[in-house]
């Protein structure tokens, strides 16, 4: 739940943008932009089109659909990450299928860097939602066990289970992919 | 401090930044709200024609409608109904008799019902209007006679004279 500062904040500028204040939408993605933008690479794994695609599809969404986000139930940043997350399983999705159709030649489809990206998005993308929240918490935001546990209220035994849980589900999600990508 | 976290060099996040994106981005985002004044005043513009049209045809439909119900209805033939007769404002009571007019009336009679009745009723006149007490039990006397037996009865019209003689 969002502090009452914040949720009031959010509350205008989303009035605002709901009528039609270009400036406002401005302003309140400008100050959203770096924390999501930091999220869509990270759960692309890297791969700059895919992320730059993402990035794109989300804040356009984001901007049709601003009446669906509720400021009682969370913060900006965190519903505009949740359409991003959407909007990069569905350009997985829609990649796979062109992939289907145009297989590259050999040498190519041999490339590591590129294979590496592309396996960690698949693998984040076949994930829970929880184990991709823990995992969020602690490789992309940094943060330690103790402190994951006291933003969630869990204990840090918990955490550290689910973290173990969400790191080998990661590690099959991502052998799979990259096999089904070689 | 040392780790052996295998999967720090996958999930470990890049740092960067394309600046010229956000720009794109930032002006890509503000045309589906600017849209939304648009959409705004066209919802208004559409929402006022709307109702200057729905008032326009309500108004027509109100002058055809009748029009066309008063040609396809069967003309209606109204009967007028019969003036009433004034009323008179007051009843003109019948001519009351004299006394003696009744007595006539009981001499002439046959039927020893109506001797009753019209000796009676000269008996009433003659104690009523004249205050003539003889007369008046005379004629009850011959009343008392003709009516037989039957008529000695008291009733609540008789008057003080007739109760008297009848007892």
């Amino acid at each position: 739940m969002p502090d009452e500062s914040t949720a009031r904040r959010d509350a205008n500028d989303r009035r605002a943008a709901l009528a039609g204040d270009a400036d406002a939408w401005a302003d309140w993605v400008g100050r959203t932009y770096a924390p999501v933008e930091a999220f869509v690479r990270w759960r692309c794994g890297g791969v700059k089109d895919l992320a730059d695609d993402c990035l794109q599809e989300t804040w356009l969404t984001a901007a049709r659909t601003v009446r669906q986000f509720d400021p009682a139930r969370g913060e900006f940043a965190g519903w505009v990450c949740g359409v991003a997350r959407n909007v990069v399983r569905n350009q997985l999705r829609a990649r796979r299928r062109h992939g289907a159709r145009h297989r590259p030649l050999p040498e190519h489809a041999a490339c590591p860097h590129r294979h590496d990206g592309t396996a960690v998005a698949e693998a984040l993308a076949a994930l829970p939602e929880r184990h991709e929240a823990v995992l969020r918490a602690k490789y992309l935001d940094g943060r330690t066990v103790r402190e994951i546990a006291a933003d969630w209220g869990e204990t840090e035994k918990a955490v550290e289970s689910l973290l173990t849980r969400a790191r080998d589900a990661f590690r099959a999600a991502y052998e799979r992919s990259d096999h089904a990508d070689r | 401090m040392p780790t052996d976290d295998d999967l720090l060099p996958l999930l470990t996040p890049r740092p960067y930044h394309d600046a010229a994106l956000r720009t794109t981005i930032l002006a890509a985002s503000r045309r589906p709200i600017r849209r939304r004044v648009w959409l705004r005043r066209a919802t208004t513009a559409t929402g006022l024609i709307a109702l200057v049209a729905a008032s326009f045809f309500a108004g027509r439909g109100s002058v055809v409608i009748p029009e066309a119900v008063a040609t396809a209805s069967p003309p209606v033939h109204v009967e007028s109904a019969p003036e009433p007769r004034p009323v008179p404002s007051e009843v003109t009571p019948p001519v009351e008799w004299t006394a003696e007019q009744y007595e006539l009336k009981a001499e002439l009679a046959t039927e020893s019902a109506e001797v009753a009745a019209y000796y009676r009723r000269a008996g009433d006149a003659f104690l009523k209007s004249r205050t003539d007490v003889k007369q008046a039990a005379r004629c009850y006397r011959l009343h008392l006679a003709a009516a037989g037996p039957d008529g000695r009865a008291i009733a609540a019209s008789d008057s003080w004279l007739l109760m008297a003689l009848k007892n």
